[in-house]
């Protein structure tokens, strides 16, 4: 009788055991979640996974850090997170472009293949700038005179691995302009030329120079992609690239990706949080402060928007990077 | 501009800041007096710190410590003939002979005062030219940057002491650590051997945490165990009047004016501008004459202490305007702006004016600071010189690695501190100056950049670089420093021959 008590007793404690597993497994996150960001802190990047995690923190209850892994420009980040626990616990937060383009154009310890998607949770085009003193009110101001002084204007770009450079390519090819294309050491060296009326045009990311832009120092000129989202009307109807010869969408939409060996079951709850945490108040109340208001893609989206933007892209370095 | 800087000292008014200034100026005093350990090391092991700081708190900790350091290294120069920084190494010459006379507290006292005055007509002249120059800085364009950078490359090999050849390799090396990673311009791979981890080049963090962190471990490692001799017991000698101290103007204006122009100079920082002034007062000095000098005169520690402070207005003008380091402690500071998400450079004063007001009005603090402490406390900071260093060695050692660690969130800059440090004890050993390769690294970058970017906006143009009045006064000071070195290097050569032949 007493032993039949103690393996009842037994049997319902592991009951009670197991239940309590099954509900932790449904307690997602277990343990503090780590969004990992390949650039330094400061950046655009950066300070929406910031801005995410502190929501995503409020809600799960549960610490929520950013972990800058930087080294080898960014491949430290991408590779730990390749590497990483399919607990859901260790995500990787970069832009679409911002993954693609390293793959693309750098021999790189990583793959697209290695990532499932999570979700995205912005989506800010890429831009064309010019100083007010260069005169243009669109593109085509720009592409007319560049053709009357072929070889003679310039492009500034913040970088050769970049959309930046995808999109300028782009759009000097399909117009059949001759002009120089010059890569600075990132957007900040890039601000200061376009601001210094140094380079004729620029092509950066979107919201980029908002101030100088509000201020009427410096013209957007055209589009990457809709700019429906910056909290800046003025610009909303600023004509897309598509309207210059180039039907091309180039910018970076940014999201959270998990080692492609993540259980669906865990991507889904991962996902769940990242929802909650990209539509609160509080994350638009950042948009607000950013310049564009977040959007939310489930990882389906997302990785569709990946393989979409790697492909484009890869089609424009046949034709216009690689022949030269 | 004067609003910007009333808001800055009006910010500072509140016991954070104040203890921050304290601390770093404490500090720099207590490792400016320690021989071996100089600021650019003290800044980086304190840089894992200033990570979770804001960045005007970072940098109040780092300018006390700049500051207190070029005065602390004149103790152990007066009282153990060990300068405790290489800029206070020419404050030995006459500061020592007066602390075996007994005069010890005067010499020090001189010390005080002269590093005083220097820092605070430094600091002004900062002030002066700081808003001045960002605002024609603005319009420089990429050539103009190079040039000033080439410009300083010349003065940094050719003020090491000793041998210039030694100043050169030790700048090439710099530029080859920074020519590591992907070439900006054309998108190539250089010296990367295809390891992912050096795609973005060698962290810059980790190398100035295994030159001045590691080297100076490794090299003072023979010290263990071992304490210093100081000149003389009795320290309690009387300080120096202050009417002792303004009759001798001449000694310690010289030493400033010297200070702020070769502070202002990039590259070169006080290590060089402290023998130039001593030589010049001595030079002209009559009462007393210029024999005097070695034998333990006023004017001797007045010269070089004055100097040594005025550098670091000096130097806070090409970093604050420029984004180009005067010497190697604002190369650091440079590497931890970046660190902190700003963008050094001629947008600098346009982006994050308040914090180059701040960082201005932070040194301004630390110069009063460092003359009550080291006026009130210098007991204690030559108390410390007694006291056996190698107990700070493992402090050293897990601070560095940290920072190496830090700046990149990865082990693999560890491994690179590790190499450089390892490196730099064998190459200082060999008469060859780290910080030449700092430098090299610092400004290799900046010129190769500059020099690129100036031919890409020109279309591979070479005449861009003599196109304007400014461009070509560079160019002139350029060609003269390159003829100057080899005259006198000529000039030496016969020299010594000439003292061969008569022997």
């Amino acid at each position: 009788m007493k032993w039949k008590t103690g393996l009842a007793l037994a049997t319902a404690a592991m009951a009670a055991v197991a239940a309590m597993t099954a509900a932790k497994a449904d307690d997602y996150p277990s343990d503090t979640v780590r969004v990992v960001v390949p650039w330094r802190a400061g950046g655009g990047t950066d300070t929406i996974a910031r801005a995410l995690a502190a929501s995503m923190e409020k809600i799960a209850g549960k610490a929520v850090v950013v972990d800058n892994l930087t080294a080898g420009g960014g491949n430290a980040g991408h590779v730990h997170v390749k590497n990483a626990k399919p607990d859901g616990l260790t995500m990787l937060l970069n832009g679409s472009s911002d993954l693609n383009t390293p793959i693309i154009f750098r021999n790189v310890p990583y793959a697209l293949e290695d990532y499932a998607c999570v979700g995205a949770v912005y989506q800010t085009p890429t831009w064309v700038l010019a100083h007010k003193d260069q005169g243009f009110t669109d593109f085509n101001d720009f592409v007319e005179k560049a053709k009357t002084e072929p070889g003679k204007l310039t492009v500034g770009v913040g970088s050769l691995i970049s959309a930046h450079y995808v999109l300028a390519k782009a759009l000097l090819g399909k117009n059949g302009i001759d002009a120089r294309i010059i890569p600075f050491d990132g957007g900040g060296p890039l601000k200061k030329a376009i601001l210094g009326n140094q380079v004729t045009i620029g092509v950066i990311h979107a919201p980029v120079l908002l101030d100088a832009v509000k201020k009427g120092d410096i013209n957007v000129i055209a589009a990457g992609g809709s700019l429906e989202n910056i909290t800046y009307k003025k610009v909303r109807d600023t004509k897309t690239v598509d309207q210059f010869k180039t039907p091309v969408e180039i910018g970076v939409v940014r999201g959270l990706f998990v080692p492609k060996s993540t259980p669906q079951e865990v991507i889904d709850q991962a996902a769940g949080l990242v929802e909650k945490a990209a539509t609160s108040d509080d994350f638009k109340k950042f948009g607000a402060k950013f310049g564009f208001a977040p959007i939310w893609w489930d990882g389906k989206k997302f990785c569709d928007f990946l393989q979409k933007e790697n492909k484009e892209y890869r089609e424009i370095k046949a034709e216009f990077i690689d022949k030269k | 501009m004067l609003e910007g800087l009333l808001t800055a000292f009006g910010n500072l008014a509140g016991p954070g800041p104040l203890f921050l200034i304290f601390a770093g100026t404490a500090l720099g005093l207590m490792v400016g007096a320690l021989p071996g350990l100089s600021s650019p090391m003290a800044i980086i092991v304190l840089l894992p710190i200033t990570y979770q700081m804001d960045t005007l708190s970072a940098f109040q900790l780092m300018v006390g410590i700049y500051v207190g350091t070029k005065l602390g290294g004149s103790y152990a120069s007066i009282l153990l003939r060990t300068p405790g920084t290489p800029a206070a190494a020419c404050t030995a010459l006459d500061g020592f002979p007066m602390a075996e006379k007994g005069r010890a507290g005067e010499a020090i006292g001189y010390a005080v005062m002269a590093s005083t005055a220097g820092g605070l007509i430094g600091w002004v002249a900062a002030v002066c030219f700081v808003p001045f120059i960002a605002a024609v800085a603005l319009h420089s364009e990429p050539a103009d940057i190079a040039l000033i950078g080439i410009a300083g490359l010349i003065l940094v090999s050719a003020f090491v002491r000793g041998s210039m050849v030694r100043g050169l390799i030790g700048v090439l090396l710099g530029l080859l650590i920074a020519s590591v990673g992907y070439d900006v311009q054309e998108g190539v791979e250089r010296y990367t051997f295809s390891n992912p981890m050096l795609a973005s080049g060698i962290s810059f963090a980790a190398v100035l945490v295994g030159l001045f962190g590691l080297t100076v471990v490794l090299a003072d490692l023979a010290l263990v165990g071992r304490r210093s001799e100081l000149a003389t017991r009795e320290l309690n000698a009387e300080l120096p009047r202050a009417v002792e101290f303004f009759r001798r103007w001449k000694a310690w204006t010289i030493g400033t004016a010297y200070g702020i122009i070769i502070g202002a100079i990039p590259g070169v920082g006080a290590d060089g501008s402290t023998w130039l002034s001593y030589a010049t007062v001595r030079n002209q000095s009559k009462d007393p004459p210029p024999e005097a000098f070695g034998t333990g005169v006023p004017e001797g520690i007045l010269a070089p202490e004055s100097s040594n402070n005025a550098t670091t207005g000096g130097t806070m003008i090409p970093m604050l305007t420029l984004g180009i380091p005067g010497d190697a402690s604002t190369a650091i500071m440079l590497g931890a702006m970046v660190l902190h998400g700003l963008q050094p450079g001629v947008t600098l004063m346009q982006t994050s004016a308040p914090l180059v007001y701040g960082i201005l009005a932070a040194m301004f603090v630390a110069n009063i600071m460092m003359f009550l402490i080291g006026w009130n406390a210098s007991r204690v900071f030559i108390s410390i010189l007694r006291r056996d260093r190698s107990l700070l060695f493992p402090f050293i050692i897990v601070f560095a690695s940290i920072g190496a660690f830090a700046a990149d969130n990865d082990v693999f800059t560890i491994y690179v501190a590790i190499a450089c440090g390892v490196a730099g004890y064998f190459l200082e050993k060999r008469g060859f100056s780290v910080v030449t390769i700092v430098l090299g690294a610092v400004l290799g970058p900046i010129i190769e950049y500059n020099v690129r970017l100036g031919l890409a906006y020109s279309n591979g143009d070479w005449a861009v670089f003599t196109a304007t009045w400014p461009r070509l006064v560079l160019c002139g000071v350029i060609a003269l420093l390159i003829v100057n070195e080899i005259y006198r290097a000529v000039g030496r050569r016969s020299e010594s021959r000439a003292v061969s032949e008569n022997t």
